[in-house]
């Protein structure tokens, strides 16, 4: 046997498939849901082993995705804690929700409860005291619903919609409307990449001060924001289709300029002045965050201008670039095409900023 | 990473665990009430159950009556 150190090949396999496995939760516990599961009708002792896998499997794949796309540091899990040994103490102490869940009867309702409860006590939790309770409510049912979709059955899916989610949107007008502004972000994939990220930084910066009309309207305009943004139509300034002038947001807590790239060309210097114009104008007028999105077509461009802005503006230390990632956004003929988000956040204030030398040969 | 635990509680095990907090007798006389509907709380009818005011509270299996007190958990947590 190949021995390095003491330590067996055999043994580095293993041990690296336990830290990898330790890294995946979710995966672990898919695969040990799918080995229990043929016994549970025979064997009632190990319908708790399947219940906790089935969930954390469900839920934990989905925020996995979600954790990166809102630039949570940490991954956030969710686990079932069985508490039938736990005292009146803790019940009273840990201040949570205990579920009843069994295999027979409420296998649907498991799910659903699970995620909901999950969703609502951890998913941008730091905000959620500065954001109106309508908000907060579609933001549980539109998380829930999304994570319900991509990894429930159809039963599961059914019982939410029919027990949780459609009640609620047929008394509510207002919590309809904004389930559909949700809805839509989403479609256009800037529901966690851009609002629930910034919401999620909002929340951090207030921590610890009284929550006021202000931030709830601020917030609830920032959401009006993004609706228009996914919606409008771009428009044409000398040649280049640029998001219009009022796709910046510029308020006392919020202060995001977003520029969208939807246009097919050369990829020249001359091409992205007009990019670079919203840049220092955003820098100018008080922008802190830069959105950068772009659809395939104008990926090239993106990709020629980010560059352009490493070798300016981050050389200068004006700006830093804090996220970037590439995506897929379902169209409406179902084919999937790919995205590209990338964020700056400004850096320092421009007192003394030679714009001329970080600019040459381009002069937005 | 942050782990977030969702307290549950098996159907075969609800007994077992209502006497370790010490209301088994108080839920098998029909003492306990839905928090939101005023049924009378069972053994098997038992949705959920959370602490309100050093006070356990209950939720029956009635959808509806879930769903309001699920809202208002959100309420408290926003």
């Amino acid at each position: 046997m190949v021995e390095i150190f003491g330590i067996t090949i055999s043994g580095a396999v293993v041990f690296g498939a336990v830290i990898w496995l330790l890294e995946h939760q979710e995966l672990y516990d898919r695969i040990k849901a799918g080995i229990i599961k043929p016994f549970i009708k025979r064997r009632e002792n190990l319908q708790k082993i399947y219940i906790a896998s089935d969930i954390q499997n469900k839920i934990n794949t989905f925020t996995n995705s979600v954790s990166r796309e809102i630039g949570e540091k940490e991954k956030c899990k969710v686990k079932i804690e069985w508490v039938d040994k736990e005292s009146k103490e803790s019940f009273f102490k840990d201040d949570k929700l205990i579920i009843r869940m069994d295999y027979k009867d409420n296998m649907h309702r498991n799910l659903s409860l699970a995620t909901l409860v999950f969703v609502s006590e951890s998913l941008i939790r730091k905000t959620r005291p500065y954001i109106d309770k309508t908000l907060n409510n579609a933001i549980d049912l539109m998380v829930t619903k999304k994570i319900l979709e991509e990894e429930a059955n159809e039963q599961e899916k059914d019982y939410y919609n029919n027990v949780f989610m459609f009640p609620q949107l047929e008394n509510s007008k207002e919590l309809r409307d904004v389930c559909k502004n949700i809805e839509f972000m989403g479609q256009k994939g800037y529901f966690t990449r851009l609002f629930l990220r910034e919401l999620k930084f909002l929340g951090e910066s207030l921590q610890g001060s009284l929550p006021t009309d202000e931030v709830k309207n601020e917030v609830n305009d920032f959401m009006k924001y993004i609706v228009i943004l996914s919606n409008s139509p771009l428009v044409q300034e000398g040649g280049h289709f640029l998001a219009p002038e009022e796709f910046r947001f510029e308020r006392r807590y919020l202060k995001i300029r977003v520029i969208l790239f939807a246009w097919i060309g050369n990829v020249t210097l001359s091409n992205i002045r007009p990019y670079f114009k919203r840049v220092k104008e955003g820098l100018k007028e008080g922008a802190e965050i830069f959105y950068l999105l772009s659809a395939e077509r104008s990926l090239e461009l993106l990709e020629f201008f980010d560059g352009e802005l490493r070798n300016r503006l981050v050389k200068h230390g004006l700006l830093k670039k804090i996220d970037d990632r590439t995506y897929l956004i379902k169209k409406s003929d179902r084919k999937e095409e790919k995205h590209r988000c990338i964020i700056y956040r400004k850096l320092k204030a421009l007192k003394g900023t030679n714009w001329e030398s970080i600019f040459e040969n381009i002069s937005p | 990473m942050v782990v977030d635990k969702i307290k549950a509680i098996h159907s075969k095990d609800m007994e077992k665990y209502l006497e370790n907090i010490g209301i088994l007798a108080d839920v098998t006389s029909g003492k306990y009430k839905c928090s939101v509907c005023n049924k009378e709380i069972t053994l098997s009818n038992i949705a959920f159950l959370y602490p309100e005011n050093n006070e356990v509270r209950f939720c029956c299996d009635d959808p509806h009556c879930y769903e309001i007190i699920i809202k208002k958990r959100m309420e408290k947590n926003g």
